[in-house]
């Protein structure tokens, strides 16, 4: 008996490690491609797709392995900690921070100066981004996405509440709410965990809205600011019971399952809500409240996302990554994920009326929405300072049960931020 | 009582052991204390500043609500659980029907991972649908419905309280040790007229002593290891509150990314967790003495 | 009297802790994620292994799972074979026993949180890292002093000086003992550790966490851990992939009880 365990044991550890150690054709390049579009997400099914067929096509020349985490902060997180072990992942995407470029000054990035030509250079909306993207004289990142942040809300919800037409101003905003409070419905979807994404979306529209949507370049303690947490702290009555701790799925999933009404997030939420919703027509995209009946609205922007490569690579390795990302980024590819993914690309992309219609009503009006704003503010939570970032669960945390005040949460968040 | 050996022969049998156990125990151990003093992100350079992380340490009130929660947590373990697991121990020594059962019943939760077990009690504590609320609500006290994990008076306990499912392995310890006491002890201090509780007192108790001292040891660094709690229930609780001090030194690794702090943090974990062992093996062997 | 009741009273209530939480999840992994916000707490109307199927099509959970056998099993292959000859060295007497012995045994009371910065640090300088290589090298480690005082009790139990004695005179070496005659003798110790190093390695989070983060070295823990994100909070998804989950343990403890005891008792030793 025992005799057969063992023998048993060193089989299993015999094949496995055969396993692990990958038996690899000499010829075929290959590099791992880390990142956490689920197959529930808009861009996920796209981009596994296009993953695939680029294998096809490059069949025993270069494979692409993916590596995927759905987590998006821990799978940042974990980007870091690989950079810090020394070993980063061979391409990725991460949000860039302008206020930390330790991952750009780490020097385990890969330089893509000298492959950058002037018909990729074109091939982005505005070429600016590239200079933005360039630190100390290099070029380490390529653009990829830039998600816009529009208010969702469910018609249905909505009518039940007998409230006609989506708030303009943050008043109307405020007693829309409370018709829906008093209809049964919880107004919003929020949540406090990892980067309290949703939460920091109305707060970085209050601040903006307040103060103009240079409110983040001075300093984080003015009255503004102090106003938006206010506002925010006010916005935790109208939520659900899981906001507290909750992560973004569960938030997203409130608003699926028709729990809460109105949902604050960027256009990858357009598949899950087509997806999951028993009537996904009901969902309208709308543009933010101001605080002035016919004031302009200013359009809140996700960071520039863009891809980074290891620089650890070998040369064919880069040449690989390299001609990946041109082929990513061709005018035929981009289209499809853009369509097809919902999504907004970094990546100039021209769509006709009847690709138009196939991306669908959210999409357009997230676009429509886009071109139609006065300003563009970044959510600030990509561009504080890592210290600061990573107490946003906390101090909001803090703020909604009331052991901090608005003054503190502004307070505390220049001090970490400095 | 040994057969004598010289050293040359048992060399090679030992040298593998030792050379695990020094590099995985001895090994970190001279590591914590130097770049404790440093400020490192583990990217860029070291800057070395002096008690700067201690002094951070000391003035955070995050690192000093860990540090309390997590001795709450170890009081409750040498205080609560210890004692609780001794008396099933005893219980189950007079081995009522069934003990056998209810052994496994009570180690059952020992042998499955602390993160499943973690994201089971995450869903029971679920406001919306799990079933500690919807016991409650089906009881009819609808006011004990909390909203356990995000509730900042019940969050703490919240993510406390799941450890009692580990007192099966106190218990066992306990159990096994009582066994081999011999029963001419109890037939002796029968026939003395002792009920069945004073022959635990004076007999059972004080040949425990080992086991006690091994069960305290083991809880509390378990206490001090177990990150698997707050981060998966609570992600460190509303607003910091359920912090310990695992959950903060896996923060500052991971998250934060400040090394010289982490190691900083490791060795104040490090000299509570030795030095509560040390205390513990100290003060049951003197008081083992009075007892004899 | 009253003892049995108490003892009943422990028992329901315990049995409700552990058992009924399991059971529930066990019901709702057979629902639909809808059907389990309306009604969380009933038998569900139209059993479906849907769950079932896609908690292995969405995430590679087969991988997972063979990520921690192999950890686990390597691990503990590696354990056993450290610490037997080590624990046969103990029957003698030797320069310095005593100091080995409190080195290896140290191990134990170490709060093991405390040291994740440096073997991070080690692993990264080894090479290992993010890979299943520094994972079962950081679990053989860390379940050596356990693995160690196990099997060393057990041996000293089992084998006493006479056998050694004989074996002596008859011409056996140092070396022949103990393959011949300590090691097939110190199988019963030598189960029980292996348990409990599997135990060990395979319920362990805190540093799969830290030592590894491409989805190929992911262990089940990880898994876990990332349960309700993974799952877009589809629920009784991430409850079908916790019962496959601890479903091994399960089993091996129904199968192994008895070892386990034992065990436990030897470290009182």
């Amino acid at each position: 008996m025992r005799k057969l365990c063992l023998s048993m044991i060193l089989v299993i550890v015999i094949t496995s490690l055969l396993l692990i150690g990958n038996v690899q054709a000499k010829e075929e390049i290959s590099f791992t491609l880390f990142h956490h579009l689920g197959v529930e997400e808009g861009r996920g099914a796209i981009f596994r797709k296009l993953i695939e067929e680029y294998n096809q096509e490059h069949q025993g020349k270069v494979k692409i392995n993916t590596s995927y985490f759905a987590d998006w902060i821990p799978l940042q997180e974990k980007i870091r900690t690989m950079v810090a072990a020394g070993s980063p992942p061979d391409l990725f995407y991460y949000n860039f921070n302008p206020n930390d470029l330790a991952l750009e000054k780490s020097g385990e990035l890969m330089d893509f100066t000298p492959y950058m030509d002037e018909e990729w250079r074109y091939r982005f909306i505005s070429p600016s981004i590239l200079d933005m993207l360039t630190i100390d004289g290099k070029l380490m990142s390529i653009p990829f996405v830039q998600g816009t942040v529009v208010f969702y809300y469910n018609k249905k919800l909505f009518d039940k509440a007998g409230i006609e037409e989506f708030p303009g101003t943050w008043d109307e905003f405020f007693k829309v709410c409370d018709k829906l409070k008093e209809s049964g419905i919880t107004p919003v979807s929020l949540f406090t965990s990892d980067d309290a994404w949703h939460a920091m979306n109305f707060f970085t529209y209050f601040a903006a809205s307040i103060g103009g949507p240079d409110v983040f370049q001075k300093p984080l303690d003015s009255p503004a600011i102090v106003e938006a947490a206010r506002m925010l702290k006010k916005l935790f009555n109208y939520t659900t019971a899981d906001a507290i701790g909750g992560k973004w799925a569960i938030s997203v999933n409130n608003f699926i399952i028709e729990e809460t009404a109105i949902l604050v997030d960027g256009p990858w939420v357009i598949k899950m809500l087509d997806d999951g919703m028993e009537d996904p027509d009901q969902v309208i995209a709308a543009a933010a409240p101001t605080f002035k009946e016919g004031e302009p609205y200013c359009m809140l922007t996700d960071t520039v996302t863009p891809w980074a490569a290891s620089n650890r690579l070998s040369n064919e390795q880069k040449e690989a990554v390299v001609d990946f990302l041109k082929w990513f980024d061709s005018e035929e590819v981009a289209k499809r994920f853009v369509i097809d993914g919902k999504n907004v690309s970094l990546v100039k992309v021209d769509l006709t009326k009847e690709e138009d219609e196939r991306a669908g009503v959210k999409l357009a009006s997230n676009i429509k929405l886009s071109s139609g704003a006065q300003d563009s503010v970044i959510q600030i939570t990509r561009i504080l300072k890592p210290a600061a970032m990573s107490e946003i669960p906390k101090l909001v945390e803090g703020l909604a049960i009331d052991r901090i005040t608005a003054e503190e949460f502004a307070k505390t968040l220049q001090e970490l931020n400095k | 009582m040994f057969i004598r050996v010289s050293f040359k022969k048992v060399f090679l049998y030992l040298l593998p052991v030792v050379l695990f156990v020094t590099t995985f125990f001895i090994f970190p151990m001279f590591f914590i204390v130097p770049i404790s003093f440093f400020s490192w992100d583990g990217i860029s350079r070291m800057s070395f500043i002096g008690f700067g992380n201690y002094f951070h340490l000391w003035n955070d009130p995050g690192f000093r609500t860990a540090f309390v929660n997590t001795l709450y947590w170890i009081i409750s373990a040498i205080f609560l659980h210890v004692p609780f697991g001794l008396f099933i121990a005893l219980v189950l020594n007079r081995q009522p029907w069934g003990w056998r059962f209810l052994r496994a019943i009570f180690f059952l939760p020992n042998i499955l991972s602390v993160a499943s077990l973690a994201i089971l009690w995450y869903f029971l504590f679920n406001p919306s649908f799990g079933l500690i609320n919807g016991f409650f609500n089906f009881i009819g006290l609808d006011s004990l419905s909390f909203s356990w994990l995000a509730n900042p008076k019940t969050a703490l306990i919240s993510t406390q309280l799941p450890f009692i499912l580990y007192i099966g392995f106190t218990m066992l310890i306990f159990y096994a040790n009582i066994t081999t006491i011999p029963l001419e002890y109890y037939e002796a201090a029968k026939i003395d007229g002792a009920s069945s509780w004073q022959q635990d007192l004076y007999i059972t108790l004080p040949l425990l002593r080992k086991a006690i001292v091994i069960n305290i040891i083991f809880n509390v660094t378990f206490v001090l290891r177990m990150v698997e709690y707050p981060l998966i229930m609570t992600g460190g609780g509303p607003s910091g509150i359920t912090m310990t001090l695992p959950l903060y030194l896996y923060r500052q690794m991971a998250v934060a990314r400040a090394y010289g702090i982490t190691m900083a943090t490791g060795f104040i974990t490090f000299i509570i967790g030795m030095g509560i062992s040390g205390l513990t093996f100290v003060s049951l062997h003197y008081l083992g003495r009075r007892w004899e | 009297m009253i003892r049995k009741l108490f003892i009943w009273l422990i028992t329901v209530l315990f049995f409700c802790v552990v058992i009924i939480p399991l059971v529930w999840i066990f019901i709702s992994s057979f629902k639909t994620n809808i059907e389990f916000f309306s009604s969380p707490y009933s038998l569900p109307n139209y059993w479906t292994l849907k769950n079932y199927i896609n908690s292995f099509s969405r995430e590679p959970l087969l991988l997972y799972l063979s990520n921690s056998v192999v950890v686990a099993a390597v691990s503990t292959l590696l354990n056993i074979l450290i610490t037997l000859p080590a624990s046969y060295v103990f029957l003698h007497e030797f320069p310095f026993k005593k100091v080995f012995f409190v080195l290896i045994i140290f191990g134990l009371f170490v709060p093991l949180s405390a040291f994740i910065l440096p073997y991070f640090l080690i692993v990264s300088w080894l090479g290992l890292y993010d890979s299943l290589w520094g994972l079962i090298i950081v679990y053989t480690g860390i379940s050596a002093p356990l693995s160690f005082l196990i099997i060393h009790t057990y041996i000293q139990e089992i084998v006493n000086r006479e056998i050694i004695e004989a074996a002596t005179l008859d011409g056996a070496s140092f070396h022949q003992i103990f393959i011949r005659i300590v090691a097939p003798l110190s199988k019963g110790g030598v189960a029980t550790a292996t348990i409990f190093s599997l135990m060990i390695a395979w319920n362990e989070l805190l540093y799969a966490m830290i030592l590894t983060q491409s989805e190929s070295s992911r262990t089940i823990q990880m898994a876990i851990r990332f349960l309700v994100a993974t799952f877009y909070a589809d629920y009784p998804t991430a409850f079908a992939a916790i019962i496959i989950s601890i479903l091994p343990m399960v089993l091996i403890y129904s199968f192994l009880n008895r070892y386990i005891v034992k065990g436990l008792a030897m470290i009182n030793k």
